[in-house]
């Protein structure tokens, strides 16, 4: 994993309440019936970490990596 | 006659992994003699379940040597067989079906049940201790009554329908084949239904949105109709129906209801719809097919819900619901303008924060000039 993504990692796993240990990649929160509402939550948890505003289509499912990338890109636009 | 629990049959690996349509790995003539989490696993016949990625450790040093897995998941050293369901709940489902146990109950009339002499009760039916089968009702073919179970003059209950103790079916309800209605449901008691003699609160409040007329006495309108139940549902325990008040409240086939659930007079619900615990649907409710709600959604009087519509938990319904639409909260609003008002409200506190900041940037500009 990147870093990106080692980050968003622990932070999925401490909102949503995921063994750290069983997040790959490719997981989604749904593999983990983790609820909507939670799950907004832990996007607003990974918006405050990063100091960044996901879009507005997040609510779609979505892997580990594909999250991490938006927030590299988000980063990284921030600092230009 | 008797009533006791059957013994659940069993099967090999290979012949549920069949059953199942699961793919089979290792020892296929294995016997499964149980169905257990994997904890409990301590017999050489004991499958362990496992369909969440997360309970996997739980299986990893337990006593089980069977499995049912999630596909994809990395089967532990100890399975000598194990099967991979792409679909795990709906494999569990299967399986636990073929291993439901049944009760075992001898046809015939307790000596203890009431059955009017108008009453038609097939052969093979099994009436259980104190029951009572009102005139003119008709009991189908191996249909099994529990105990203390009361069927109204009038009414009809299918072929092969199960009925568990303590639940009361009124005057001239219809139950189809194949229902399953669980302890304590309540089918056609009276509606909840009321006038007054000239425009009271509830008028007022609906046209004017405040209160300019109040009820003065209330008279209750009696309930002549009746609930039918089409095949296949289930009724959870405690679930009320309650009969219309001149025609049908209908319950379409396949629907699966769970316990405590309320549905107020005259209202019909397509086939196949999931409502889960505690929801009330007010009367004169048209529910689509396969609509899905969660626990405790309350729908008002009067509404439609479109076909395959899902109300999440918790979900208010005051207005009719298009077909396929997702609906939250309370007032219920679609899913996805609930995602956008929820986010706006919980980045309000960030985006205050940041105007603070841009705030300051501005005058120190501004003093820079």
């Amino acid at each position: 994993m990147t870093e990106t993504e080692q980050r968003v990692a622990d932070l999925i796993a401490e909102n949503a309440g995921i063994d750290r240990s069983l997040l790959q990649p490719t997981s989604t929160m749904d593999d983990f019936s983790v609820p909507s509402i939670a799950q907004l939550e832990t996007l607003f948890a990974v918006e405050e970490a990063f100091d960044i505003y996901l879009p507005d289509d997040r609510d779609k499912q979505f892997t580990l990596a594909e999250l991490a990338a938006t927030v590299q890109r988000l980063v990284e636009e921030k600092r230009r | 006659m008797s009533s006791q629990q059957a013994q659940a049959p069993t099967y090999t690996l290979a012949e549920i992994a069949q059953r199942l349509g699961a793919e089979l790995h290792g020892e296929g003539s294995a016997r499964v003699a149980r169905i257990v989490e994997p904890a409990a696993a301590s017999a050489e016949g004991d499958l362990a379940v496992v369909i969440q990625p997360e309970r996997l450790p739980e299986l990893v040093g337990s006593g089980a040597r069977l499995a049912l897995l999630r596909a994809g998941m990395t089967p532990p050293a100890q399975l000598v067989g194990y099967l991979c369901a792409t679909e795990p709940r709906y494999a569990l489902a299967q399986l636990l079906q073929l291993y439901e146990p049944a009760p075992r109950l001898a046809p015939g009339v307790h000596p203890s049940a009431v059955v009017e002499a108008s009453a038609r009760i097939a052969e093979s039916a099994h009436i259980g201790a104190l029951s009572y089968v009102g005139a003119d009702a008709v009991i189908g073919e191996q249909v099994r009554i529990l105990p203390q179970v009361s069927i109204g003059a009038g009414s009809t209950v299918g072929d092969l329908s199960l009925l568990h103790s303590g639940v009361r079916i009124a005057e001239g309800t219809v139950i189809g084949r194949r229902v399953i209605i669980q302890s304590n449901a309540c089918i056609g008691g009276a509606g909840f239904s009321y006038a007054t003699p000239e425009r009271g609160s509830v008028e007022s409040a609906r046209a004017e949105k405040e209160v300019t007329a109040i009820n003065r006495g209330i008279l209750r309108i009696p309930s002549l109709g009746r609930v039918v139940v089409e095949d296949d549902v289930e009724i959870g325990a405690g679930a009320t129906i309650d009969r219309a008040t001149l025609g049908e409240t209908r319950i379409g086939r396949g629907c699966k209801i769970d316990n405590l659930v309320m549905i107020g007079h005259n209202c019909a619900l397509g086939a196949d719809c999931l409502i889960a615990a505690q929801t009330g649907i007010a009367g004169s409710c048209r529910i689509g097919a396969r609509v899905v709600m969660g626990g405790q959604v309350g729908i008002a009087d009067h509404v439609s819900v479109g076909d395959d519509a899902v109300l999440a938990a918790s979900a208010g319904v005051a207005y009719d619901v298009p077909a396929r639409v997702v609906m939250i909260d309370s007032p219920a609003v679609p899913y996805r303008e609930f995602t956008l008002r929820y986010r706006a409200v919980a980045r309000v506190q960030r985006m205050l924060r940041d105007l603070q900041e841009l705030r300051q940037r501005v005058l120190r500009l501004e003093r820079e000039r």
